[in-house]
């Protein structure tokens, strides 16, 4: 096994559990979309990493900072909702971005490449997911009571607004870490499907969650399988994968 | 008599020390601020503030001489959203382990008031909390996202509750317990049984004081009674103070130690004996309403 494949598969696991994780909270606070728009609001930065050749999760962290602050920033002061505000943030910075991506470089920002991973991204992919994973595990019980009822949330002492910051700081973190793999435009997929999988054949909470870890592991592990074997982009392989779990947990759908 | 002690650190608990004899509360004055031309008393209550930022010490209301103690005591309260007054000049106290109704028509404010009190919506007025106040609130919406897998017994986990105590709680309501029961999934529960688990959920951790919106809604006759025993029963064995936002005028009216009637400002308060009568509810909800 060459030790490119290994470190794309380290990289594919871990990115590909806490996205995975992060989806079981997303689709829960009707936000499923959020992931694919923040995707798109990294471009600009991704196409500054592009242009100066350097990891494009360290150009999309920056970027996603940016436009997470300015959407937070909007909602407290226009009580919009997130998603409009998302929306205007994402398609101006698709817009930016298109005005310097070079255009040779279009494809790698939209669909990733994971060819490239050396072992330094490996070791900073792998330890900002497992802190976010903790950070989320310990979040999750609190983000599920505050999507329900914000105000029994609080009444039940829990720091709504810090709390959602908290949530979006990891969203963007997994976005940026899983635009190595799947580019900015199947990124949403990669936080949603997996969760919307197993939502499909959970019992309760916790198998929904670890259930949603799992398939991402296993979509992106399965997605990158593909690419070495036909070498088919990593990226759309990923999402197939995890679209065929999805497709076969409608048969072990619980009600 | 004691001094004034400190209370509150903010939020609408945040007291005032009066001078007036009958009050023993906290002395600095409560903290303002500015929106617009709107001067509000900060209510960015952290719900936390009641139960854990309190030191230990009430205050006690002489009627007379007859001495009661308080927990809640709202003075000249109002409440407005932007240039809509939602809630006029309301002043009113609860006594500790005392029933209150909070009667109204459609946007009287019922919803709002409790949600003030509570320190989620920004006032103006004094709103006095006797110290270490624990809460439990059962508001009037409450919505399980689609088939999201969340079962009773980690919704009652939220709050770190042992499963006797779910158990135990989930009994008061009428809800048989077992195994079985907290592996089944909230969204599936019927509109009934989800009110009486939210109002389980609530009381699960002996709130001092339990605040109900409207926990009536949607439900059917038999589930009204159902869950109208249920409180009755807490109310008459636990003795938790209970603040109740409800439509109706039947027998929980009846059972109430008191009755606010509202619309924006208060109509009426005092015994259910005094306040409901035909020509108050026809005054409360502008038609003639037969008991």
């Amino acid at each position: 096994m060459d030790l490119q494949f290994l470190y794309s598969l380290i990289v594919g696991i871990f990115i590909g559990g806490v996205a995975g994780y992060l989806g079981s909270l997303m689709i829960t606070k009707r936000m499923a979309l959020v992931g694919d728009a923040l995707g798109h609001a990294a471009l600009p930065g991704i196409a500054i990493a592009l242009i100066y050749g350097f990891n494009p999760s360290w150009g999309a962290i920056p970027a996603l900072f940016l436009g997470i602050l300015v959407i937070w920033f909007f909602e407290i002061y226009t009580k919009l909702p997130m998603e409009a505000l998302t929306g205007i943030v994402f398609t101006a910075s698709v817009a930016i971005a298109f005005l310097f991506l070079p255009e040779d470089q279009v494809s790698n920002a939209l669909i990733g490449d994971i060819s490239k991973i050396s072992l330094s991204d490996t070791i900073f992919s792998v330890i900002l997911s497992i802190i976010v994973f903790l950070i989320l595990k310990k979040i999750f019980s609190k983000m599920i009571l505050t999507s329900i009822s914000e105000d029994v949330a609080r009444v039940e002492h829990i720091d709504t607004k810090k709390y959602n910051f908290i949530y979006l700081v990891c969203i963007a973190i997994v976005v940026a870490l899983g635009i190595k793999i799947t580019g900015s435009l199947l990124m949403g997929a990669l936080v949603i499907t997996p969760a919307a999988a197993a939502r499909n054949m959970a019992s309760n909470l916790f198998q929904y969650s670890f259930g949603a870890l799992i398939i991402g592991i296993v979509s992106s592990v399965l997605g990158i399988l593909l690419f070495k074997a036909f070498s088919f982009p990593a990226g759309p392989c990923v999402i197939l994968s995890a679209t065929a779990i999805f497709l076969i947990s409608l048969i072990f759908r619980k009600k | 008599m004691e001094g004034c002690r400190s209370g509150l650190t903010g939020g609408p608990g945040k007291t005032v020390c009066r001078k007036a004899p009958w009050v023993r509360i906290p002395p600095s004055p409560p903290r303002q601020f500015f929106i617009g031309a709107t001067r509000l008393t900060e209510s960015k209550l952290r719900p936390e503030c009641l139960s854990k930022n309190r030191q230990q010490g009430g205050f006690l209301l002489k009627y007379g001489n007859m001495e009661k103690d308080i927990i809640l005591k709202v003075e000249n309260l109002n409440v407005a959203f932007g240039e809509e007054k939602v809630i006029e000049d309301l002043s009113f106290d609860l006594e500790e382990k005392e029933l209150l109704v909070i009667l109204g028509p459609n946007g009287a404010g019922k919803s709002t008031l409790l949600k003030t009190l509570l320190g989620l919506v920004p006032y103006e007025g004094k709103i006095q909390w006797k110290d270490s106040v624990h809460i439990g609130y059962v508001p009037n919406e409450f919505v399980i996202p689609d088939n999201l897998p969340l079962n009773l017994r980690e919704f009652f986990q939220f709050k770190k509750d042992s499963p006797e105590k779910i158990y135990k709680a989930l009994e008061w309501v009428g809800i048989k317990s077992s195994d079985k029961i907290l592996e089944k999934k909230l969204y599936t529960l019927s509109s009934g049984q989800l009110r009486r688990t939210l109002i389980a959920w609530a009381m699960s951790d002996d709130p001092d004081i339990i605040f109900l919106d409207e926990p009536m809604l949607f439900i059917d006759i038999h589930g009204r009674e159902t869950i109208y025993d249920s409180l009755a029963r807490i109310w008459e064995e636990k003795k938790q103070s209970i603040i109740l936002v409800s439509h109706e005028v039947g027998e929980v009216c009846k059972k109430a130690d008191k009755v606010l009637a509202l619309n924006k400002r208060k109509l009426f308060y005092g015994p259910p004996k005094e306040i409901i009568t035909p020509q108050n509810l026809a005054k409360i909800y502008g038609s003639p309403i037969s008991l």
